[in-house]
């Protein structure tokens, strides 16, 4: 056998060697990251378009993240919004399961590109960008529970508590596609379809048994039942009262409920983090957790929005807010007798609701609503020229509200232009040469 | 309506010398690389003859030869013909036409990447099809032309072309053209299919409003009015009580527009001078305008209207001749949209008119920048307008082709390949070379800005002047020098791009096209006259 054959046969057999353990150490990476939950397939929905896109960059890919994450900065600068979009895209493609490009991008468009944008419709379109972004970012990664909080914290900050948001909702309810806006409920309302996200995290909490990230995991878990109530306060808001806005107040209670009885996981089996007890379950508490059990309470704002969703849904609290309701309306289309009216009815009603329930008494938003409504009610007597009351309405209830002048209504002929007659540029510098030469 | 974007306006303003001097810096250049290249020719000779006296004597009179030959070259012109058709038919025998399959790769994946909204469609798919052509082309040329003359020398070919009676100006100029037709060819197909695709890919509502080439036309500087500090300038804000270069500054990081508020008597002025018979047939001609709102206050949103609110503006044509209002009309500007106003032709009778803008609504402001807002005078084919933006593909090519031709003569085939790419990627860069250079751009030279890397030092803060960083810093001035003198040598290949023009619907003007044309031209002559004297002295028998 000559030598150049016997090296060739040592290459071969280094090959098989080399290939062999090649396989081997493959299959126990493979292995081990399937274990371990850090195989892509583990990690959420896998795209072909994203291995590709990984594969043709091969090492260059953080290189290339950085490029594009330039670029998209640089365009933003430029205010060239329509370009974006395409390379966000490019960037989650290159790094699907990197959260923070994700959540940082969505809030981007959601609230800073949406900011540039003056017209409804176009805030709208900005926020529904935002929001399909991380519905993505949800579908490639799966189980990451700050994700699906921030999908549902999307529709319910974005849609419900802007100061658009009486046309924002308004085009919700009207939107046509249905995967973005019709809620589990079967209502299309930014709310209900917030409650879905919101529940779908607490459930991947439940069931993965970890905190969130993003925030502490008592206030995190709050937010289905913080939509609910939101839900039933909008509808307040809007007008719509009766049997309906009940019922919501009382989802939105159940939900309460729901979650002082449950709970979350916590490491310390002790505590299970429940803030709901019978007598016989409080009086069986330690010291340590009846104060742990009170502090959380007080964190999540817990026993107010118990004692409010339980309040707004009886039958005085809803005609109440319905005469206030009318009689604020009437009030800014300049029915002042029929607004004063509206009011007496509604004072005596929000009386009886304020003087049973001390907790309603010391809420923030009631009361500032109370004297909103008391000063509204006193300055239309005086503009009128009418006889004031002994008493205020809310006398010993609510101190009064400090006076500011305010319109007494909106004034619609404010923003209408007033044109001021320019002249042409040399006609003014002609009369700036006449007035120097007067000075001279 | 979309927002109608370009950030330059008259191509005339890129260079801030005035047109009549450009062929004199450039004669003045050429001259003096042309001492420089005599002189190091010169030095070579006396190297190896040892003679001065003999080395001055053979440099001259290669000189003297060379120049008539480059005179007398259209006389050749049948010769090289017969060598540009070699060279095609070279390029052919090398399978080039195969690479429109790996050009047809891109297109059946592009699809995945689109963008879903109508808005940025357009540019997203004209920049896709601009890059795969060049990003196939230009590799494919750089590669084809490097090999080209090396392997022939190497393999010997070269022979039976030299040993015949044909200049060796005439087999560079005849290599370059023969390559040139086959790479026009092939970019005349690749544009087709890319404007097919174009075509089939966009939305019908893309196609309705983004599938045009508008010829806009731009306000340009006044002669008889000048602002306070006494500049001409195309827009003029009047502020405080004179007319001034910028209006407010409201803080926004693009500094490209100026703002002006409302309910004020600050204004905007636009001056228009034209020749008005082109509007002689028309009723009415449209006044395109882009301009951005900043709003101090967002008033009451639950008001009635305020999910339609923006900003008024007053846009007043004053004739210059006779000094009267010739038009006028409010309308609502909203972010990020254009408006149009449809203003009567008579208007523009004079061809001299001034635009007013107000911004009438109180406490909110309305930016602009001069070319935010044009008269529309034309509107032509996008199709044109999309080979026209292949000139710019073609350009570079030719010259990259010259370079690799000129750099083939004296280095060997895989070495030119480097040195093309590297003009090429360094063309890219050459703003950023000349701003490092200046020092515009912060962090110093290659020295410094490693150091300020492995210690994860800021931009912006001194170094620690130890020993070790003023030696560093002494090593990066003589770099930068190195860098100064390569950044005159490279051309700015970032100048040439028209893709932006084709994307954003507005017509690529013939005079940015002609600007560009010679500049490559005035680039690639002194290159191809260079590669002819280093390949004419040198002995292919070796």
């Amino acid at each position: 056998m000559n030598s150049s054959r016997q090296r060739k046969i040592a290459y071969l057999l280094a090959i098989v060697v080399l290939f062999t353990g090649i396989i081997g150490v493959g299959q126990w990476i493979q292995w081990s990251a399937d274990k371990n939950g850090l195989a892509q397939k583990s990690l959420g929905k896998v795209n072909p378009i994203s291995g590709t896109a990984q594969l043709v960059f091969m090492g260059m890919r953080g290189v290339a993240v950085t490029f594009l994450w330039h670029e998209a900065i640089e365009l933003k600068k430029h205010e060239r919004w329509f370009e974006i979009r395409p390379v966000l895209e490019s960037i989650t493609l290159l790094q699907p399961n990197f959260v923070n490009p994700w959540t940082f991008q969505a809030w981007n468009m959601a609230y800073n590109i949406c900011a540039e944008w003056e017209s409804v419709p176009d805030k709208y379109h900005w926020i529904r960008e935002g929001i399909d972004f991380m519905k993505n970012a949800v579908e490639t990664n799966k189980d990451k529970t700050d994700m699906e909080w921030y999908v549902g914290w999307l529709y319910h900050n974005r849609f419900g508590m802007s100061d658009e948001k009486t046309f924002l909702r308004d085009m919700f309810r009207n939107e046509t596609d249905d995967n973005f806006a019709l809620a589990q409920s079967g209502i299309k309302d930014n709310f209900q379809v917030a409650y879905d996200w919101f529940g779908q995290a607490n459930d991947t909490i439940r069931r993965l048994q970890e905190p969130p990230k993003s925030k502490g995991i008592m206030p995190f878990m709050t937010y289905p039942a913080l939509a609910k109530s939101y839900y039933a306060d909008l509808m307040q808001q809007e007008g719509t009262f009766g049997e309906k806005t009940k019922n919501a107040w009382r989802a939105g209670h159940n939900e309460w409920l729901e979650f002082g009885r449950e709970g979350g996981p916590d490491k310390d089996e002790d505590l299970k983090l429940r803030l709901e007890y019978s007598p016989e379950e409080w009086n069986k508490l330690t010291d340590t957790q009846r104060y742990w059990v009170d502090r959380y309470r007080g964190v999540v704002n817990y026993n107010s929005w118990k004692k409010r969703t339980a309040t707004e849904s009886t039958d005085e609290m809803q005609e109440a807010r319905e005469a206030f309701y009318n009689a604020e309306k009437d009030r800014k289309e300049g029915n002042y007798k029929k607004a004063i009216a509206e009011y007496e009815k509604a004072f005596p009603l929000w009386r009886q609701v304020m003087e049973r329930d001390a907790n309603m008494r010391e809420d923030l938003t009631t009361i500032e609503d109370s004297q909103k409504y008391e000063r509204n009610y006193l300055r239309l007597l005086r503009l009128l020229d009418q006889k004031l009351p002994a008493t205020r309405p809310f006398e010993g209830l609510f101190k009064p509200a400090e006076e500011t002048p305010i319109a007494p209504a909106t004034d619609l002929k404010r923003d209408e232009p007033k044109p001021i007659e320019p002249k042409p540029a040399a006609e003014r510098a002609e009369a700036k040469s006449k007035d120097a030469a007067k000075k001279e | 309506m979309f927002a109608m974007v370009i950030e330059t306006t008259n191509p005339s303003l890129l260079y801030s010398m005035p047109h009549w001097s450009l062929p004199f810096w450039w004669i003045g250049t050429v001259l003096i690389l042309s001492v420089f290249g005599f002189a190091g020719a010169l030095l070579l000779t006396w190297l190896k003859t040892h003679s001065a006296a003999r080395a001055f004597q053979l440099t001259v009179k290669a000189l003297f030869e060379g120049l008539i030959e480059i005179v007398t070259l259209p006389a050749g012109c049948s010769r090289i013909f017969a060598l540009a058709k070699l060279s095609f038919r070279e390029a052919i025998r090398r399978r080039i036409l195969y690479v429109f399959f790996l050009f047809l790769i891109p297109f059946l994946f592009a699809g995945w990447y689109l963008p879903n909204s109508p808005e940025g469609q357009l540019r997203f798919l004209v920049a896709f099809v601009n890059g795969a052509i060049s990003w196939l082309l230009i590799p494919l040329s750089v590669f084809l032309v490097s090999m080209s003359l090396p392997t022939d020398i190497q393999q010997h070919t070269i022979y039976t072309v030299v040993t015949k009676p044909v200049r060796r100006l005439e087999i560079l100029v005849g290599r370059i053209l023969g390559f040139m037709g086959i790479f026009t060819l092939v970019l005349l197909i690749m544009g087709g299919v890319g404007l097919i695709y174009l075509r089939g890919q966009s939305d019908a509502t893309v196609r309705q409003s983004q599938w045009t080439a508008r010829v806009p036309i731009y306000a340009t500087a006044p002669e008889d009015v000048t602002t306070a500090n006494e500049l001409k300038l195309p827009l003029m804000f009047y502020k405080k009580g004179q007319l001034q270069a910028q209006g407010t500054n409201v803080g926004k990081e693009w500094a490209y527009r100026s703002h002006i508020e409302g309910a004020t008597s600050d204004s905007a002025h636009w001056f228009f001078q034209f020749d008005p018979s082109q509007f002689q047939n028309r009723e009415e001609v449209p006044v395109e305008l882009t301009f951005d709102i900043f709003k101090t206050t967002k008033g009451d949103p639950t008001r009635p209207g305020a999910e339609e609110s923006g900003v008024w503006c007053l846009l007043r044509f004053v004739d210059r001749k006779t000094g009267e209002t010739v038009f006028d009309r409010t309308f609502r500007v909203n972010n990020n949209r254009g408006n149009v106003v449809y203003v009567p032709a008579k208007a523009f009778a004079s061809g001299n008119v001034e635009v007013i803008a107000q911004c009438l609504t109180r406490n909110q402001f309305l930016g602009m920048a001069p070319a935010d807002l044009y008269l529309l005078a034309d509107e032509r084919t996008f199709e044109g307008n999309f080979l026209k933006g292949l000139v710019t593909i073609w350009l570079k090519i030719l010259l990259l082709t010259c370079v690799a031709v000129t750099a083939s003569t004296f280095l060997k085939g895989f070495v030119t390949i480097l040195f093309t790419f590297m003009v090429y990627i360094l063309g890219f860069f050459h703003d950023f070379m000349i701003g490092i250079v200046t020092g515009q751009v912060r962090g110093g030279g290659p020295l410094e800005s490693s150091i300020r890397l492995f210690t994860q030092n800021n931009q912006v803060t001194d170094l620690d002047p130890n020993f070790f960083n003023r030696i560093a810093l002494g090593v990066d001035m003589l770099l930068l020098e190195l860098m100064r003198a390569l950044a005159y040598i490279i051309p700015n290949l970032t100048l040439l791009d028209t893709a932006e023009f084709v994307a954003s619907g507005f017509d690529i003007p013939w005079a940015l096209l002609l600007r560009n044309a010679l500049f490559v031209i005035g680039y690639v002559v002194p290159v191809v006259i260079f590669g002819y004297f280093v390949f004419k002295n040198r002995e292919l028998a070796a």
